[in-house]
């Protein structure tokens, strides 16, 4: 009787707190989710980063007759795409396996959390990670052209847009990592996701190639490839970015536009899956 | 009667931004194609950067996808480089053959793209054609190498001296181009390729030896854009002949008649009896089978190939 009595009393209790807001339901998993990344020291990518860099630029600068801050920038932005790649890859597919291979998933959806809320916190918080992480590179890079360049380097004006642009890919890499791992297995997702990312790079070429064909049929296949996956070339500047050429504001633009509509597409998709996923 | 379930209205929401959201990514995407940043010519014809050595060595075993990817890559820088001398080429080069407008092609790269690709895949035999057609206009030397180097590799292909047998042809060396038709000869029991040699050796410069060498060409080769350059080329040398023919028959009406004539018409039953082909309205037809034009001036009379003829000009 008594302990019928304690469980009505702290139900009522429950019933009497406020439910919080959708918003503050996913900022809070977001902050979790960034919080763990940071316990998982996901971030000591940077130190290897700086090692990298450090070593690029006093050896590769010193071997590359007066081409060391092209090389460098090549070399940075170079590293930065890859090292944020296989963060949104890896910890983007652990982000959901985790919690299901943990069972903490069932604790979480005890709460009163949507799954679409969860996806979307789990995906804020590893881009805030992302974001800390391109702009610790960028520093980086930028201090290592001002020291070689022994004042401000002129490639600095192209450094940072593309920088941006490259931050862009990665947060279409970690929806494309959450899709994936909202209805496959760990290996899959990861598979799928390095997949989608080398294919996306060739994008841009197979609509090239494209018009190379005489078949009707393959060209229109190759096009319709083209705009099915995210052409992610787009984000891609590194080239100009080393030869001092800023990608102009209007492109800045599109490519925003264009990553907001790959992002919101990506994770509707991933929402829609995790729905139906059967946990049991 | 109830609406959808809130789990309903949610799906819906979703699949309609999946939907939106492909469809502002696909609008999009026409702006940034157009929008991107493109370096400057000198910068964007730089060759690969990697040698042809480390690249083997980086294709982990997939060396023949590797050169496919990099033979896919010459053909786009081949065809950029065309398609930007069409541009800005003047109304009468235009009907010029497209592979002879090749001049613009940096031969560093094209030189860069051949040797990735032959020492990736030593058997890629489609590589050794383009080239021998392709780079004699830019580089000549660079062509003669990457011949050998296929000959080396493939000994076995009788085809691929006949290629460098063009290649010595072209350049007037004719003894060298009986050489390699010798060389080839011995590995064919086709008795043609010694017939070449002994025509090369006899009169190298004969129109007849240009024919023969268009003609096997032709039937020979493999890449299709190699095929119709050789037929441009074949139509070219027919269409020289036949413009040989027609003067001959208006330096005979004009010995007869003391004038030019007025039309193609006056010529009809002598451009027949030369062996051309005549439309029934008069004119005589080139190979591609657009009239000839009759050049008539104070100086006297000429043919002349048509504006709209494909007949290439040379």
């Amino acid at each position: 009787m008594l302990a019928t009595t304690d469980t009505s009393s702290a139900a009522t209790v429950a019933a009497a707190r406020p439910r919080p807001s959708s918003r503050r339901r996913v900022v809070a998993i977001a902050r979790n989710t960034f919080r763990e990344a940071v316990r998982d020291r996901v971030l000591y990518n940077l130190v290897l980063f700086v090692l990298l860099l450090s070593v690029g630029a006093v050896f590769l600068g010193a071997a590359s007759a007066s081409q060391d801050a092209k090389i460098i920038v090549d070399f940075g932005l170079g590293a930065m795409l890859l090292f944020g790649a296989f963060i949104a890859i890896f910890v983007g597919v652990g982000l959901v396996w985790k919690e299901i291979e943990r069972r903490t998933l069932y604790a979480i959806f005890a709460k009163p959390v949507g799954r679409g809320e969860f996806l979307l916190g789990k995906y804020l918080g590893l881009c805030v990670t992302l974001a800390l992480n391109v702009a610790v590179m960028g520093a980086g890079v930028t201090l290592v052209l001002v020291y070689v360049a022994r004042g401000t380097p002129p490639l600095l004006a192209a450094l940072w847009p593309t920088v941006g642009l490259i931050y862009l890919e990665l947060t279409i890499l970690t929806a494309v990592a959450l899709l994936f791992s909202a209805f496959s297995s760990s290996i899959f997702a990861v598979f799928g996701s390095l997949a989608v990312f080398v294919i996306g790079h060739f994008t841009a070429d197979l609509k090239g190639f494209a018009s190379l064909l005489d078949v009707p049929a393959a060209r229109a296949a190759l096009v319709a490839i083209y705009y099915v996956l995210p052409n992610l070339s787009t984000f891609s500047l590194i080239t100009p970015a080393a030869h001092g050429i800023a990608p102009p504001a209007a492109y800045l633009l599109a490519a925003l536009v264009y990553a907001i509509a790959w992002d919101a597409t990506l994770l509707a998709a991933a929402a829609l899956l995790f729905a139906r996923r059967d946990f049991r | 009667m109830s609406g959808p379930s809130p789990a309903g209205r949610r799906s819906l929401a979703l699949a309609l931004t999946v939907v939106l959201g492909l469809a502002a990514s696909a609008a999009t995407a026409r702006v940034l194609d157009t929008g991107r940043p493109s370096l400057p010519a000198a910068l964007a014809d730089e060759a690969p950067a990697l040698s042809p050595e480390a690249a083997r060595r980086l294709s982990l075993g997939f060396g023949g996808l590797a050169a496919d990817w990099y033979w896919l890559s010459a053909l786009q820088y081949v065809g950029r480089k065309i398609e930007a001398q069409t541009q800005v080429a003047l109304p009468e080069s235009t009907a010029a053959v497209e592979l002879d407008r090749i001049k613009a092609v940096d031969p560093k790269v094209l030189v860069r793209y051949f040797e990735l690709i032959t020492t990736l895949d030593p058997r890629f035999m489609a590589v050794y054609e383009f080239g021998a057609v392709v780079l004699p206009a830019v580089d000549v030397p660079a062509a003669v190498t990457l011949l050998e180097k296929g000959i080396q590799a493939n000994p076995d292909q009788w085809y691929l001296h006949q290629q460098l047998a063009y290649i010595s042809w072209q350049r007037g060396d004719y003894l060298a181009a009986a050489d390699a038709f010798r060389r080839g000869a011995r590995m064919t029991t086709a008795a043609w390729m010694e017939h070449m040699a002994e025509r090369m050796e006899r009169q190298g410069d004969d129109p007849h030896v240009a024919r023969a060498m268009y003609t096997r060409m032709y039937e020979q080769a493999q890449d299709d854009q190699v095929k119709q350059w050789a037929l441009k080329r074949l139509m070219e040398l027919r269409s020289l002949q036949e413009r040989a023919a027609i003067r001959g028959v208006l330096s005979g009406f004009v010995t007869a008649h003391g004038r030019c004539p007025g039309a193609w018409s006056d010529l009809t039953a002598a451009l027949r009896t030369a062996g051309l082909t005549v439309d029934p309205q008069g004119p005589p037809l080139d190979p591609s089978g657009t009239p000839y034009v009759l050049v008539v001036s104070p100086l006297g009379c000429d043919v002349s190939l048509h504006r709209s003829s494909t007949v290439p000009r040379g």
